[in-house]
C-alpha cells in the first residue's frame, strides 16, 4: 500500500500512509483510538474506498472496490464484532458464501465432512459441524469465523482486536493457528492494545498516530516503554498504581446468590470507598453477578443486602432508587443512544433532575451536561454532538457521567476500559479514584489481570458460576495466583 | 346500445312478475306460520348465502329474500361469508352435505367461487345467483342490478331535474364522483353515465375517483368546487358512501342551497339508501336511482323455487338484469323503496 | 486541489439538501402549484387542504409516538369505526350525547390499552397484535350497526364540523392545538425523552432505569385516544357514521409519518416532520383533483410521489450511517 489517503467529512483519516507486508510476516498495528489503524485495514479489506494512493499485491496493482474483491484477492478481515449467524449450524456458517451444491441442492454430507477438516485446523475438534453457532462460546465463535476464511486461499489475514473477548487458553489456541498460517506463508495483521501479545506473536509492528505512519520496525528493536511513548506522542506514566484508600461501613452484602445454571452460592461484600474486583474467565458468571444486583437478571435464591437491609430489586429502576449505577459491558448495546446528543445521554438516568414543572428545562439540562463534560474531561465540540461521533473513551466517559449524575453510593462497572486507548483508561481510573475518595463503593468486572491487580482492593474470583476465593489485594497477590484460581488450578 | 335494449326488455318482463310476487309476499307474510305448515313446499329448505352484510343494500336484499322464502313456507338458513371466498366455499360444501333443496348465492368472487358452483351443479341442487356472477358453472338465473343502466338512468334523472330547475342541458356543468374503477359496479356505472352525457349532450367538467370512500368523496367535492366554481350539477355513483359527504362538503364551503333556492346544485345519485331519501325529502338532493334490492331478492327466490318445481332448467343461466327505480320527491315516501324499510 | 474543495462544498450541499429535503419538497410543491394552478393559491383552497388532512393529521400525531418507540399500529381504522358504532348504539338508545361522546373516547383509550399491553407486556409483534385489534374493532362495529350508516348526530358534531373561526374551520384549529400539545410532549417533556430513549435503544433505556414497558404501552394508549378523536372529527365533518370509516387509512398515515422523517426502527423523528409529511400527502391529493387527473393515473401518481419521498428518506439514512 502506497500513499493511501482517506478523507471522512471533517477529518483526514489517513494521510499518505505506506504499508507493506512480506509473506509469513505477522505485523501488529498500534495506535490510540482514532489513529487510523482500523481505517487503514478497512481500506485494505475493501470496506471503505480510498481517495488516493495505490495497493499492490504480489507486485501487481490491484483494485479493491468492495469486500468481495478483497476476498477474491485472498485478503480476509475478521472484525471485532463477529458476522456469524447464531441460529445456523457451524458448517453452514463456514460455507455460507460458497455453499457446496449440486444443481441447487445442498450437498450436506460433503459440507459436514469438509467442515470437520476445518474444525480440526482451528482446534475445535470437540465441536460437531451441525452444532448451532449460537451455542458456542465467544472464543469458539471467533475460531469458527477464522475457519471460514480458511475455506478460501488466504494471503493476508487481518484480525481486529482478536483477543479482547478471549480467555487465555483461547488466546493460546488462536496463536497456534496464527503460527501455522504463518508457516504456510500467510501474512497476518493484528490490531491490538495488548503489549504482551505483540511480543509473543508478532515479527514487526507499525505505530500510527493521527492518520500517519510513525514507525514500522522489528518488534525486538523497540522497548515497551518506547512503544507506549511513540503511540502517545509523549512519555506515559506507569499504568496502574492506586493510592491508599480508607473504607467506611458496609454498603452491599451478597449472600448465597444463586441462579440456576449460571451462578452458585456467591458471597461477598463491599464497603464505602472500597473497590472490589470480580475476576474470572469468559462465562465464569462475573457479568451475571452484576446484572443480578442491578435487577437486569432474576436470581433463584440468596439475598442482597444494602446498608444492612434486604433489598427487593426487580428492575434497574429499583436499583437506581437505592443509589446503584451500572456501566454495562457493551456501551453501544446497553449504554448509549448513539444517534442522540451528549446531553441527552448524560441526563438519561436521572430525568427528574432536568424537569421543571411539566417540561424539560434546557437550562438545567445544559448545566448538568456541561458539568459532566468538564468534570470528566469529555472531548466533544458541544454537548449537542451526537455521541456516535465521539471516540470510544469519550463515549465511556459519557456513560460514566450519566451515572455520576444520579449520585450513586454503589457503582457497578463491567469491563469499563475495554476497547479504550491507554490515555482514556488512565482518566477513567482517576475518575473512579475520586469517587472512591468520596466514599462511593465500586464493584468492577474485568478480564485483565493487570487491571484487577492495579486498581482493586479485593478480588473475588469466579469460575464456572462458583466463587473460588475472595482475596485481599496486597503485594503478595500475584497475577499467576488469580489466573490459577480462575482456571480452576489443576487443568491446563 | 344493444346491451341497453336487451337489459331494458328483460327488466320490464321481470318487473311484471315481481309486482305479482310482491303482492303475494305481503299476503303470505301475514299468515306466515300457517303457510309454512300447509303449503306445497312440504318443509323444503333453501340456503340464502350472502357474500357479506356490510352495507344496507346487500343486507336488505338478503333479508328480504329470507323473509320472502319463509313466507312461502320454506325453511331458510342464512349464511354470511364476510367477503371471504374461502369461507363461502366451505359454507357451500356444508350446505350441499346437509342436503338442502335450493340455494340463493351472492358469490364473493366470480373466479374463486366457480368450482363451488360446479359442486352444487354436480349435487343437482338448483342455484340462483344474486348481485354478482361466477365465471364458470351453471345456474338458473343471475339476478342483478344493471349497473350500466344505473349510470345511464342517473344521468337521465339529473337532466330531468336540471330542466325542472330551469337549467338547459347545454348549460349543465357536471361533476362526476366515480366509485372505484377497479370494481365492476364502479366501472359500469361510470360507463353508463358517460355514454348518457354524450347521448344527451351535457358537459362533465370533472370526473374524480372516490374509491367508495366517504372521506375521499368529501375531499373530491371540495377540490372540484375549488377548480371549477361554476359546477351546477353533481352525479355520485353511490349515495350510501357519498350523499353525506357531498351535502356536508357543500355546506362547508357555503354552496348548499335547497331545491328551488338560488344557487342550488342539482344532485343525482345511485343506490337509494335511507339517507338519500331523507335528503330528497328535505331538498338537498334531487334524485336517486334506487337499486331494486327487494325485487332482486324475490326474483332470485322465485327462480330457485321454479327450478325446484321443475319449471325452469337448472342450467338455464337466465340473465335477469333489473333496471333501477328512480326516486324523486314525488315517490320518496313509497313503501316499495327498500330504503324506506331499513333500520 | 481545487477538485477536492469542490467535493467538500458539493458534499455540504448534499448534506443540507438531505437534512431539509422534506421541507424543501413541500415548499417546491407549493411554489410550483401556486404558479401553475390559479385555483390552488386561494385562501379557500388552503382551508380545504387543511380540512382534508385533519384525519391523517390527528392519527399522524399518535402514530409518531408509536413509531418513535419502534412500534407500529395498524388498528387505528378499526378503533375509529368501532368508537363511531358505539356512539350510534348509544344515540339510538337515547343516551345523552355528552355521555355517549365520553364513552366513545373511553372505548378508544381501552383499545389503546389493549394494544399497548399486548405489545409491551405480552411481547406480541406490534403489527400482528394491532392487526388483530383492527379486525375486532371492525367486526364489533358491524355487529353493533349491521353495516348501516347513521346520520342523526348530536349538535356538537355539527358544531365541530361546520363552525369556522377566522375563516378557518374549527377542526383545523383543533388539529393545530393537538399538534402543539404533541410537539411539546414529544420534544419538551421527560416523557418524550423516555419515548425517544426506548425507541432509540431499548436496552440502554432499561439500564438507565426507564420503565420501558409502561412507556411503550403508553404510546399505544395515546394512539388509541387519537383514533377516537379522529373518528369523532371524521363523523362531524361528513355528518354521518358509515361502516367503511377509516378503512385502509393506517398505511397512508404511516407513509405520512415516515415521509416526515420518523424512522421505522424508532428513536428518530419529529412532530414537525409528521405535519410536513401529512401536508405533502394532502397537497398531492388536492392537486391531482384540481388538475382533473384521471382516476387511473391518480393512483400511479400518488404511488410514485410516495415512493420518491421514502426513497429520499432511505438515502438520507444511508448517508447518515456512512458518517
Amino acid at each position: 500500500m502506497k500513499g493511501i489517503e482517506k478523507q471522512f467529512p471533517g477529518v483526514r483519516a489517513l494521510q499518505g500512509v505506506d504499508f507493506s507486508l512480506m509473506p509469513g510476516e505477522v505485523c501488529a498495528i498500534l495506535g490510540e483510538n482514532g489513529a487510523g489503524k482500523s481505517t487503514l485495514m478497512n481500506v485494505l479489506g475493501g470496506v471503505y474506498p480510498f481517495d488516493s494512493g495505490s495497493i499492490c499485491l504480489d507486485g501487481n496493482v490491484v483494485k479493491i472496490r468492495g469486500t468481495k474483491d478483497a476476498e477474491q484477492l485472498g485478503i480476509s478481515f475478521i472484525h471485532q464484532e463477529l458476522s456469524l449467524f447464531p441460529l445456523m449450524d457451524i458448517a453452514s456458517n463456514i460455507y455460507i458464501q460458497d455453499l457446496p451444491a449440486n444443481k441447487g441442492i445442498l450437498r450436506t454430507k460433503k459440507m459436514y465432512q469438509d467442515t470437520k477438516e476445518i474444525l480440526k485446523r482451528v482446534k475445535l475438534e470437540h465441536c460437531r459441524p451441525d452444532q448451532l453457532v449460537g451455542e458456542l462460546k465467544i472464543g469458539e465463535q471467533q475460531l469458527v469465523e477464522i475457519g471460514r476464511t480458511l475455506t478460501r486461499g488466504i494471503k493476508i489475514l487481518i484480525l481486529d482486536e482478536p483477543t479482547s473477548s478471549l480467555t487465555s487458553s483461547e488466546v493460546e489456541v488462536l496463536f497456534q493457528i496464527v503460527r501455522e498460517l504463518k508457516a504456510q506463508g500467510t501474512a497476518i495483521v493484528f490490531i491490538t492494545h495488548h503489549m504482551d501479545e505483540i511480543y509473543e506473536i508478532c515479527d514487526t509492528l507499525m505505530i500510527m498516530r493521527d492518520g500517519q505512519r510513525i514507525i514500522k520496525c522489528n518488534v525486538h528493536d523497540i522497548t515497551r516503554a518506547e512503544v507506549v511513548n511513540t503511540m502517545l506522542g509523549h512519555s506515559a506514566e506507569e499504568q496502574y498504581e492506586h493510592p491508599a484508600r480508607s473504607y467506611g461501613e458496609e454498603v452491599l452484602t451478597v449472600k448465597g446468590l444463586t441462579r440456576k445454571g449460571k451462578l452458585n452460592n456467591i458471597n461477598f461484600r463491599v464497603r464505602k470507598g472500597e473497590m472490589v474486583g470480580l475476576y474470572g474467565l469468559l462465562g465464569s458468571g462475573r457479568t451475571e453477578v452484576l446484572r443480578s444486583i442491578f435487577g437486569l437478571d432474576k436470581f433463584d435464591s440468596g439475598e442482597i443486602c444494602y446498608l444492612g437491609k434486604k433489598m427487593d430489586i426487580r428492575s434497574p429502576r429499583d436499583a437506581i432508587r437505592y443509589g446503584i449505577g451500572m456501566v454495562t459491558e457493551d456501551r453501544h448495546l446497553e449504554g448509549l443512544l448513539l444517534d442522540e446528543s451528549v446531553k441527552f445521554n448524560m441526563t438519561l438516568a436521572d430525568l427528574k433532575s432536568i424537569q421543571a414543572r411539566l417540561f424539560i428545562s434546557p437550562r438545567k439540562e445544559a448545566e448538568i451536561s456541561r458539568k459532566g463534560v468538564e468534570d470528566l474531561r469529555v472531548k466533544t465540540p458541544s454537548i449537542k454532538r451526537a455521541v456516535k461521533y465521539l471516540s470510544g473513551g469519550n463515549q465511556q466517559k459519557v456513560v460514566l457521567a450519566k451515572w455520576l449524575n444520579t449520585n450513586p453510593s454503589l457503582l457497578l462497572l463491567d469491563e469499563p476500559t475495554r476497547g479504550i486507548d491507554i490515555g482514556a483508561k488512565q482518566e477513567i481510573y482517576s475518575i473512579v479514584e475520586s469517587l472512591l475518595e468520596k466514599g462511593v463503593a465500586v464493584i468492577m468486572v474485568s478480564s485483565e489481570v493487570p487491571e484487577v491487580l492495579g486498581v482493586c482492593d479485593r478480588v473475588v474470583v469466579l469460575q464456572n458460576g462458583n466463587q473460588v476465593c475472595d482475596l485481599v489485594n496486597d503485594e503478595t497477590l500475584s497475577a499467576s495466583t488469580l489466573l490459577e484460581a480462575a482456571m480452576g488450578g489443576a487443568e491446563l | 346500445m344493444k346491451k341497453r335494449i336487451i337489459s331494458m326488455t328483460l327488466a320490464a318482463a321481470v318487473s311484471v312478475g315481481c309486482l305479482a310476487g310482491c303482492g303475494g309476499g305481503g299476503e303470505s307474510a301475514a299468515t306466515g306460520s300457517a303457510a309454512a305448515s300447509s303449503s306445497s313446499s312440504g318443509g323444503k329448505s333453501i340456503a340464502v348465502m350472502m357474500h357479506s352484510v356490510a352495507d344496507e343494500y346487500i343486507y336488505s336484499l338478503g333479508s328480504r329474500a329470507q323473509e320472502y322464502a319463509e313466507s312461502l313456507g320454506y325453511t331458510v338458513t342464512f349464511y354470511n361469508a364476510d367477503n371471504e371466498a374461502d369461507t363461502q366455499a366451505s359454507q357451500i360444501s356444508d350446505v350441499i352435505a346437509s342436503g338442502v333443496d335450493g340455494i340463493l348465492l351472492c358469490p364473493v368472487d366470480a373466479d374463486a367461487l366457480s368450482d363451488s358452483v360446479k359442486e352444487i351443479n354436480e349435487a343437482g341442487i338448483p342455484v340462483a345467483l344474486a348481485d354478482r356472477t361466477v365465471t364458470e358453472g351453471d345456474y338458473v338465473a343471475l339476478n342483478q342490478a344493471d349497473n350500466y343502466e344505473c349510470g345511464y338512468q342517473g344521468a337521465q334523472a339529473l337532466v330531468d331535474q336540471c330542466k325542472a330547475q330551469g337549467i338547459d342541458v347545454k348549460d349543465m356543468k357536471v361533476l362526476e364522483l366515480m366509485g372505484d374503477l377497479a370494481s365492476t359496479s364502479g366501472k359500469e356505472r361510470s360507463e353508463g353515465f358517460q355514454a348518457a352525457a354524450k347521448d344527451m349532450g351535457f358537459e362533465i367538467v370533472s370526473s374524480l375517483p372516490t374509491y367508495w370512500e366517504s372521506d375521499t368523496a368529501y375531499n373530491a367535492t371540495l377540490d372540484a368546487l375549488q377548480s371549477d366554481p361554476d359546477i351546477n350539477a353533481i352525479y355520485a355513483a353511490s349515495d350510501g358512501v357519498m350523499a353525506d359527504s357531498i351535502v356536508n362538503a357543500l355546506d362547508q364551503v357555503d354552496r348548499l342551497a335547497k331545491r328551488g333556492e338560488d344557487g342550488h346544485i342539482v344532485i343525482a345519485t345511485v343506490d337509494g339508501t335511507p339517507g338519500v331519501i331523507q335528503y330528497i325529502k328535505d331538498g338537498s338532493i334531487d334524485a336517486a336511482c334506487a337499486q331494486p334490492a327487494y325485487d332482486i331478492g324475490e326474483a332470485a327466490i322465485d327462480y330457485v323455487i321454479s327450478a325446484m318445481e321443475g319449471k325452469e332448467k337448472l342450467d338455464a343461466c337466465i340473465d335477469n338484469s333489473m333496471a333501477p327505480t328512480i326516486i324523486t320527491e314525488d315517490n320518496a315516501d313509497s313503501d316499495d323503496l327498500w330504503g324506506n324499510n331499513v333500520g | 486541489m481545487s477538485k477536492k474543495t469542490n467535493g467538500i462544498t458539493a458534499d455540504k450541499v448534499t448534506q443540507t439538501l438531505l437534512k431539509y429535503g422534506i421541507y424543501l419538497l413541500l415548499l417546491a410543491m407549493i411554489l410550483v402549484l401556486s404558479i401553475t394552478c390559479p385555483s390552488f393559491r386561494t385562501v379557500s383552497n388552503l382551508s380545504n387542504v387543511l380540512l382534508q388532512v385533519t384525519t391523517y393529521a390527528v392519527l399522524g400525531i399518535g402514530m409518531t409516538f408509536v413509531i418513535m418507540t419502534g412500534g407500529i399500529d395498524v388498528s387505528i381504522g378499526g378503533i375509529m369505526v368501532c368508537c363511531g358504532s358505539a356512539y350510534v348504539v348509544m344515540a339510538k338508545a337515547g343516551v345523552p350525547a355528552g355521555v355517549s361522546i365520553a364513552v366513545m373516547f373511553i372505548i378508544s383509550i381501552l383499545f389503546g390499552v389493549f394494544n399497548g399491553v399486548s405489545v409491551a407486556y405480552f411481547g406480541m409483534p406490534a403489527f400482528l397484535a394491532t392487526l388483530a385489534t383492527q379486525c375486532v374493532g371492525r367486526g364489533i362495529s358491524l355487529v353493533l350497526t349491521g353495516g348501516a350508516s347513521f346520520r342523526d348526530l348530536d349538535a356538537s358534531f355539527t358544531f365541530f364540523g361546520k363552525t369556522k373561526v377566522l375563516t378557518i374551520p374549527l377542526q383545523v384549529w383543533v388539529i393545530v392545538v393537538l399538534f402543539v400539545i404533541g410537539y411539546l410532549i414529544l420534544h419538551k417533556t421527560v416523557y418524550g425523552r423516555q419515548i425517544t430513549a426506548v425507541g432509540g435503544n431499548l436496552h440502554a433505556a432499561r439500564v438507565s432505569g426507564i420503565n420501558d414497558r409502561l412507556i411503550t404501552c403508553s404510546a399505544y394508549v395515546i394512539m388509541g385516544l387519537m383514533s377516537g378523536i379522529a373518528g369523532y372529527l371524521n363523523m362531524s365533518r361528513l355528518g354521518s357514521y358509515y361502516a367503511s370509516m377509516g378503512d385502509g387509512i393506517e398505511f397512508m398515515v404511516i407513509a405520512a409519518v415516515v415521509i416526515g422523517g420518523t424512522s421505522m426502527t424508532g428513536g428518530i423523528g419529529t412532530m414537525v416532520g409528521t405535519v410536513v409529511g401529512t401536508l405533502i400527502i394532502g397537497i398531492i391529493n388536492n392537486a391531482l383533483n384540481l388538475f382533473h387527473v384521471a382516476a387511473e393515473w391518480q393512483d400511479v401518481a400518488k404511488g410514485v410521489i410516495i415512493f420518491l419521498a421514502v426513497l429520499f428518506d432511505a438515502f438520507k439514512n444511508r448517508a447518515k450511517k456512512s458518517d
